[in-house]
């Protein structure tokens, strides 16, 4: 009977533990690229995450605040330019740029903080998970805004005064830069 | 074969005290504790632009990985347990795991290699029909890493997050390293002498060098 009841208690302590088996790595893959980048945004955003209100029933509260930042680049993707694109005669030369796109985007986790992790009562302290959670939303989130800043446009002009400099710089007198419209 | 009622009864109890214990940990798990789950919403907070910032970076190729990155912290042998309410504690060492604390993360990343237009300029040169053209060294422009790339698949104990920042920077070194060992730069070097090729379309003879 001992035996018994050693065998349910061992049982019932082993279902406590969460152990999982590391996985392998999924994805590897090198690419050429193209992308001329010709501008880069530096973007802040709080986050907060108050749970007093959605956890009304629970005892104590459960604040949390992480500033953090992204850097967005942009500019244009060369390897989508087309035979037809580029046209040379003599001296001159007359390029269509491709539509100008986001080319990276990048949340460095050297420049994310935690300013503020206000727990009371009975409640537990923020997991990473759940913190690697509210930060995806903040990554959604800034993706979302970034319409608003019309950082597609300074990359399309700047594209296209750096393909002028660079046909200037060998050589071409006259050089015609145009752009197709951003994405 | 008669049971014994005293055995009888006494599985009784253990049965009415399993239940009994099941129920509370479902109240105080309503009550007590954490309740996050995918539901739960961060607030609507604008975005703050810090810089702008004009660059001219071509980038030539892209090395895209997944790294796991693991810490584990064990029990030492010989430690007398430190809290015997603590389930996960008694788990581990009844079944003789002895893990007292383990963050396992998959860190999806890219690496990206090309030219800096702004730190080291292009030269070129004309001699009859060939147009010699002076490339600088490719160089790692940035490597990228997001929340949404990052998984954490496995918590066991308490985190900060300085510990988990140390992962994922190691995850970062193991990127730049395997882009060293797949030999990204000859490969950024290649595609940029077929992208300036093709830029370059009309003319007879192009030499690119990088210097």
């Amino acid at each position: 009977m001992r035996i018994h009841v050693f065998y349910i208690l061992l049982f019932l302590l082993s279902a406590c533990g969460e152990d999982k088996a590391i996985r392998k790595a999924r994805v590897m893959e090198i690419k050429d690229l193209g992308e001329l980048s010709t501008i880069e945004y530096t973007i802040g955003k709080l986050i907060q995450m108050d749970q007093s209100e959605s956890d009304w029933y629970k005892w104590g509260d459960r604040k949390l605040l992480i500033n953090t930042r992204a850097t967005v680049k942009a500019g244009v993707d060369l390897k989508k330019l087309r035979e037809d694109d580029i046209q040379i005669k003599g001296n001159t030369v007359e390029i269509t740029l491709p539509a100008a796109e986001y080319t990276s985007f990048s949340m460095d986790p050297n420049y994310t903080r935690t300013e503020v992790e206000s727990i009371s009562g009975f409640r537990d302290g923020f997991t990473q998970k759940e913190k690697n959670n509210f930060m995806k939303q903040g990554e959604e989130a800034i993706k979302r805004d970034l319409v608003e800043l019309k950082i597609l446009e300074e990359a399309r002009i700047n594209a296209e005064d750096i393909v002028r400099d660079f046909y200037h710089s060998l050589g071409f007198e006259k050089v015609i830069v145009n752009s197709k419209e951003d994405k | 074969m008669k049971i014994n009622p005293e055995y009888i009864r006494l599985l009784k109890n253990i049965a009415f005290l399993i239940i009994i214990g099941i129920i509370v940990s479902f109240v105080i798990s309503y009550f007590v504790g954490n309740s996050s789950d995918d539901s739960d919403q961060i607030a609507d907070t604008p975005i703050r632009v810090e810089q702008v910032k004009r660059i001219a970076e071509i980038s030539s190729v892209s090395y895209t990985d997944e790294i796991v990155v693991d810490s584990v912290e064990y029990f030492k042998e010989l430690d007398e347990i430190s809290d015997w309410l603590d389930a996960i504690e008694l788990s581990q060492r009844v079944l003789k795991r002895n893990v007292k604390r383990r963050l396992t993360l998959i860190v999806k990343g890219e690496v990206k290699m090309g030219f800096d237009l702004k730190s080291k300029s292009l030269k070129s040169l004309r001699k009859g029909d060939t147009l010699y053209l002076s490339i600088p060294q490719p160089t790692l422009l940035e490597i990228n890493l997001s929340p949404s790339g990052t998984e954490i698949y496995q918590e066991q104990g308490n985190w900060k997050d300085s510990e988990r920042r140390k992962l994922e920077n190691k995850a970062k070194l193991i990127l730049i390293e395997n882009s060293k060992r797949y030999g990204l730069k000859k490969k950024a070097e290649d595609s940029a002498t077929r992208l300036f090729k093709r830029l370059l379309k009309d003319e007879k003879y192009v030499e690119i060098e990088f210097v």
